[in-house]
This record gives structure tokens, C-alpha cells and sequence, in this order.
């Protein structure tokens, strides 16, 4: 055998070594007989990386400062110029007090929304693979989060506790393809399964009645159905809506509330208890 | 060959972090680049296939710990994608741009295509879309030359050619 082919060999044997521990890392992970192992390994590498997140966030204030100042400067003069243009606007404004009411009636509807206790918590990463999307929070176990806590943002729904560990927790994002929320709309009280995994990061409300005139713009809240997140949580607005008459159901894309791509501070809902469905399931005879 | 792929652990576990928590905060491309997975290409194209495969392998674990997939699936994908670059190397022309930046196309392509088959396996239906793989590729294109650059020169100074008199 020469060189040429022993070093080939080596090659072949490396790789085939590799996958199969990969393989078998799977395969163990997914019967849980990893958990124990990773959470040993996730913990110090979270504090690393909650240390790491304040110090890059004191680099970058001291980076954005200077074109804050800028930026500043720029908008002082061009808001002096839209006063003028503003205040026109405002006698205009002034005529479509109709809309008024409707924007009592929303601000109403989100007044209502139950109070419960929540634990805020710094995001200090994001899932490094963009297949799919989850972050990781700085408050774990050890601070009373536990898997299936619904998380939001001050703005709306954000996701889901994932997975934790005594220090931090990872939540899956309502943007993730695995996510499928009940959600009920504002006006039209229709209600569907909330998806994510659009393009983009859209969301979609799927399986809703042919009979709901749904309008663009329409609020969208947790339902509460199934048990899994509390009733009426902000999720997003309807912003599109695809109808077709020849179809059973009709769906209806969805904004987030919550701008998911740069999340900082989110709230974990701690004291939601998910009710245990369970027990309606078929029992073999 | 394996004691001396031993630095690859401290290196990709900083990679790791900034991967997971710089990266996002100073995002300047429109997809985030695998940069563990740039790195280990790198190393592959620089010293030995053997050693690449090993780099991407402690990458990729890393990687998986924080990444609510299942795990061991980007250490597969990315042995297996940085594999698969040495078959094409040697069709290459012998050009230190050339090479890393069409090892990284390929490299990329079939490392995100096959990622995508194997969170099929489990049922996860990939987050990913076409125009979203075409913009890692073309991120990865651009950040090849200064990490393989880099890479060359540190190699050189921790591994300078023996010299025969």
C-alpha cells in the first residue's frame, strides 16, 4: 500500500468514525438519554455567553454612539421642516374622529388582557442555526421557569420555554415551523391555528371558517384552546388575507406584534398553568 | 493528528459565542454565515482533510448544544459537507481565491441541502427557503477570503515549512 492510499484510508476511516458518533449522539438525544450530559455542558456555556451578551452590548452603545449623535443632528432638521406639513395633517385629523372609537374599542380589548405574573429575563443569544428559531434567555430553572411557560415580549407573544437549565432557557420562537398556537381574531371572534415557518418569518392563521369576513388590520390574540398559553395574548395583526370561495377554510397572514429579530427583554409568564389534555386521549382497548 | 486537533476545542467553543451572541447584535448580512463552519473549511483547505473533518465536527457539536434541532445533526452535516469539498479541490486550479471561495459555494450547498433532508427525517420542516440558502451561500463567499487569508498566515507562523539544506 503507498502513501497516497494509506492517507486516503486514514481519510475514509476519520469520516466514517465522525458520522457514526454523530449518528449515535442523535439517536441518544432523542430518547433523552442526553439530557443530563447536555445540561451539564449548556449551563457554564450559558453564563459564558449571558457575560459575553453585557459586554457586547457596552460595545455596541459605545459604537452607536457617536452615529446617535449624527443621526440626531440629521432628524432635528428634517422634523423642524414636517412641523409645518404635521400641522396641516392635524386639521385633517381632526375630521376622521370616527376612527377614534375604534381605537378605544382596541385599546380596550388589550386593558382586558388578564395580569399575570411575569419574570423578565435578557436575551443573550439566538439559535445558531437558521433552520431554525429559538433564543436563549438568562433566567433558568434555579429562578422558577419551567418547560412550556409562555414568553412574550412588551409588545406581543413571543414564543414558548423550549428547554432550561439552572441558569438560562431556551424558548421556541412563534415564528419556528414547529409553532401552531390557537388563535382567535379581535373583530371577528374567528378563530384558527396560528403557524409559523412562512417566508420571511411570517406568520399564518390557518383553518379559519369561510363564514368570517375577516378585515386587514384585525388584531390576533391567543384563544386559549387547548390549553397550552392563557387567553388573549397579543400575537400580531392580519395583514393579508387569502380567501377563495372554493376552499372549505380561509387563512390569513399574519404580523407579529413582537419585532422577533431583535428582541432584548422578554417576560416569561410563570404562574400560566397549561391544562392537561391528556386524559382525552383514545385509550387502547 | 488528533492531539494537534485539540485547539480546534477552545477555537470553536469562542467561535460558538460569538456565533450565537455577537453575531446577531452586529448583524450586517441579511442571514447569519456558520462561522465554525468557515472556519473548519478553512482549516480543511490549509492543513489536512483529517484535520478539517475534526474541526468540523467539535463545531458542529457545539453548534448543536445550543439549537433546539436535534442533536448531532450540524456536526453530521458539516463533516460530511467538508468531505465531500476535498473531491472537488483537486479539480480546482491551484489559486488561493479561487479555491476557498468555490469550496465554500459547494461547501455551503450541500451542507444546507443535506441539513435539510436530515431535520426532514425527524419531521421538522426547515425554516429555510431558497432565496435564504442563496444568501448564505453568497455570505459565506464573501467571508471565506479574509477568514482563509487569516488562517494562512497563523498557519504559517505556529507551522512554518521545514526547510531541507
Amino acid at each position: 500500500m503507498n502513501l497516497d492510499e494509506a492517507q486516503k484510508r486514514i481519510r475514509w476511516i476519520t469520516l466514517s468514525i465522525l458520522v457514526l458518533i454523530a449518528i449515535l449522539l442523535t439517536v441518544l438525544d432523542r430518547t433523552g438519554n442526553l439530557d443530563a450530559a447536555l445540561a451539564f455542558v449548556r449551563d457554564p456555556m450559558s453564563v459564558t455567553l449571558g457575560w459575553t451578551s453585557q459586554r457586547t452590548e457596552v460595545v455596541a452603545g459605545a459604537l452607536e454612539g457617536p452615529r446617535d449623535l449624527q443621526t440626531a443632528r440629521e432628524e432635528i432638521e428634517t422634523l423642524s421642516a414636517r412641523v409645518d406639513a404635521l400641522e396641516r395633517e392635524n386639521e385633517e385629523l381632526r375630521e376622521i374622529e370616527g376612527e377614534y372609537q375604534l381605537l378605544v374599542d382596541l385599546f380596550n380589548r388589550a386593558r382586558q388582557a388578564p395580569d399575570y405574573q411575569r419574570l423578565t429575563a435578557s436575551v443573550i443569544g439566538q439559535d445558531p442555526n437558521p433552520a431554525v428559531r429559538s433564543i436563549i434567555i438568562d433566567k433558568g430553572s434555579a429562578d422558577g421557569i419551567r418547560v412550556g411557560m409562555p414568553v412574550e415580549s412588551a409588545r406581543g407573544l413571543v414564543g414558548q420555554v423550549y428547554r432550561t437549565t439552572p441558569k438560562s432557557s431556551q424558548i421556541v420562537l412563534i415564528t419556528d415551523s414547529s409553532s401552531a398556537i390557537p388563535a382567535r381574531l379581535g373583530t371577528s371572534r374567528a378563530t384558527g391555528i396560528l403557524r409559523g415557518g412562512g417566508l420571511g418569518g411570517v406568520l399564518t392563521i390557518e383553518w379559519i371558517d369561510l363564514k368570517y369576513d375577516i378585515e386587514i388590520g384585525e388584531s390576533v390574540l391567543t384563544s386559549g384552546l387547548g390549553g397550552r398559553f392563557p387567553q388573549d395574548l397579543v400575537v400580531g395583526r392580519v395583514i393579508e388575507v387569502d380567501r377563495r370561495e372554493a376552499e372549505l377554510f380561509q387563512q390569513a397572514v399574519v404580523q407579529a406584534a413582537a419585532d422577533l429579530d431583535s428582541l432584548e427583554i422578554v417576560f416569561v409568564i410563570t404562574d400560566f398553568e397549561p391544562v392537561d389534555t391528556s386524559i382525552f386521549a383514545t385509550v387502547e382497548p | 493528528m488528533f492531539s494537534r486537533s485539540l485547539i480546534a476545542i477552545p477555537v470553536m467553543v469562542v467561535l460558538t459565542i460569538v456565533q450565537i451572541v455577537v453575531l446577531p447584535r452586529f448583524l450586517f448580512f441579511p442571514v447569519d454565515p456558520s462561522i465554525p463552519f468557515l472556519f473548519a473549511l478553512a482549516w480543511s483547505l490549509l492543513s489536512n482533510v483529517e484535520e478539517g473533518l475534526i474541526w468540523a465536527f467539535i463545531g458542529g457539536l457545539l453548534m448543536d448544544i445550543f439549537t433546539i434541532a436535534p442533536f448531532g445533526g450540524l456536526a453530521l452535516t458539516y463533516v460530511t459537507a467538508v468531505f465531500a469539498v476535498n473531491y472537488i479541490r483537486d479539480l480546482l486550479p491551484p489559486n488561493r481565491f479561487v479555491v476557498p471561495v468555490i469550496s465554500v459555494v459547494v461547501g455551503t450547498t450541500i451542507q444546507q441541502l443535506f441539513y435539510i433532508l436530515y431535520l426532514r427525517l425527524f419531521g421538522i420542516l426547515a425554516n429555510t427557503t431558497l432565496v435564504m440558502l442563496l444568501q448564505t451561500v453568497m455570505v459565506q463567499a464573501i467571508l471565506i477570503i479574509p477568514i482563509y487569508w487569516s488562517m494562512y498566515f497563523l498557519k504559517q507562523t505556529i507551522r512554518p515549512k521545514p526547510v531541507q539544506i
